[in-house]
């Protein structure tokens, strides 16, 4: 393919990482204000994922010029396609970030968070290297090793998942009874986002493998 | 600032009533790739052909409007419609220079086909000629693979090198503007390629104006796209405006291959 396509392309490539490495350092921070519910911290993780939607309107429209333009094949369609799908997929992670940050400050400092942290700190540890893994992904070309990293954040989103499990009934059995159940199912729900965010995490390691191994979509 | 303008200019074949080409007005933009798009016998290559007055090869041809070629020396616009002397044709087609779909080498040496120009141009000095064709030859990716049999015949060449040669050839008189009339049809996937990565290269130092059935192939390399049809010019725009947002829905149905 031309020159000219290889460099729209990393530009693209270069613009995702972008958004990849402010999701990393939002999700980092939150960890380290999980501990003591610190507002300061959260709102400084909030500025990592700022205008997110311009930046992936960007992303989105430089794709479909490339598309246009260039009339990719095989493995250079493939990678135009999965990082239209990445973009989405870091979008949403961002989005379930905003609404992570939003749910647990909003009732952290009327709650147990203590108890709660014995499995969110975990918890969130495992997104934090489940996002980390799959950006620096992005920029691998070996199969094998692409491969192994994709396991890796595997074992983080199932361990993000067993985490959950074990924060949604700790809170349950807090919750049961207690005047102050309204605000155990917020911080449930804000929890949720963090187990979400692994989740995304695996969807763009599997259109990463993808582009390199092929094959077809699935989730 | 375009190099050349061409203004409501219209072109009729000797013999015949209606006019192949109707009132174009069109900029060929100084460093830049112009590809000429539409169906067969829209008016494409006539055009091109129009902007070298290689058509005088043959008499009886009838123009109409004005075909503006920037002088650098003057930097005043020239209507090359006016020429008529020989050596004005001569040195109008060294300035704008044409490769064609087949590859044309001369039955001559590697080395004699790029310094055919160069000679006809006046330059005798040998010292002078071999930098000029190693440097055109060099311009046009083919010094590597041609430096050590210069001598030899260039019909020994392969097609996409036969059409390296062709461009090196125009190249080495140093042209302002040059036309490329379906240049890689006859060519493989891959000299396809190394051509399109070339024209790419050259519009660094010449205006590249190309014809081309090949849409991806516009899509790719161009800058600015034109789109004809039936002798008029139906749309101009910069290639990606083309090729995303047409505005003329004859435009959208070429290039979506719903007619053509």
């Amino acid at each position: 393919m031309l020159a000219t396509f290889q460099t729209n392309l990393n530009e693209v490539k270069e613009k995702i990482i972008s958004i990849g490495d402010g999701l990393v350092t939002a999700n980092t921070l939150i960890l380290e204000a999980l501990k003591d519910c610190d507002t300061k911290k959260f709102n400084e993780a909030k500025g990592f994922i700022k205008n997110i939607s311009s930046k992936t309107d960007e992303i989105d429209n430089a794709i479909i010029k490339i598309l246009a333009l260039y009339t990719p094949e095989a493995r250079d369609l493939r990678q135009v396609v999965a990082y239209l799908k990445i973009t989405n997929e870091l979008s949403r992670a961002c989005a379930n970030t905003r609404s992570f940050i939003r749910g647990f400050t909003d009732v952290c400092n009327d709650l147990d968070v203590k108890t709660i942290n014995e499995y969110a700190l975990p918890m969130q540890a495992s997104t934090v290297n489940a996002i980390k893994t799959t950006v620096t992904m992005i920029n691998i070309e070996d199969p094998d090793e692409l491969q192994e990293m994709y396991e890796e954040v595997l074992i983080e989103d199932n361990k993000a998942d067993d985490l959950y499990e074990m924060i949604e009934r700790n809170l349950i059995d807090q919750a049961e009874g207690s005047s102050s159940f309204k605000k155990y199912h917020k911080m449930l729900r804000a929890l949720r986002k963090s187990e979400k965010i692994a989740s995304r995490a695996i969807a763009v390691a599997n259109l990463l493998v993808y582009i390199k191994l092929g094959g077809n979509f699935h989730n | 600032m375009p190099v050349m303008k061409i203004k409501k200019f219209s072109f009729t074949y000797p013999g015949v009533e209606d006019p192949s080409l109707k009132n174009i007005t069109l900029p060929i933009e100084k460093n830049k790739i112009t590809a000429l798009i539409g169906p067969s016998g829209c008016g494409k290559s006539t055009l091109l052909r129009s902007m070298n007055r290689i058509h005088d090869l043959y008499p009886g041809n009838k123009y109409d409007g004005k075909i503006e070629l920037f002088n650098e020396e003057s930097k005043k616009y020239e209507n090359i419609l006016e020429i008529k002397k020989e050596n004005e044709f001569i040195e109008l087609r060294q300035k704008v220079g044409m490769i064609f779909q087949k590859p044309t080498p001369f039955p001559m040496s590697i080395f004699d086909n790029v310094a055919y120009g160069l000679k006809i141009a006046g330059i005798k000095n040998k010292s002078e000629l071999q930098d000029r064709v190693e440097t055109a030859l060099k311009g046009s990716a083919l010094w590597k693979e041609v430096s050590d049999r210069l001598d030899k015949s260039a019909m020994g060449l392969s097609g996409g090198q036969q059409q390296r040669l062709c461009i090196a050839r125009a190249v080495a008189v140093k042209p302002e503007v040059l036309l490329f009339d379906e240049p890689t049809s006859a060519l493989d996937p891959i000299s396809t390629g190394a051509i399109e990565e070339l024209i790419v290269e050259l519009k660094n130092d010449v205006s590249i104006a190309i014809v081309t059935h090949n849409m991806q192939q516009a899509s790719r390399i161009s800058d600015y796209t034109a789109f004809m049809y039936l002798g008029d010019l139906i749309e101009y725009d910069k290639t990606e405006n083309i090729f995303l947002n047409p505005k003329e829905k004859r435009t959208e149905d070429y290039i979506t291959g719903r007619f053509g």
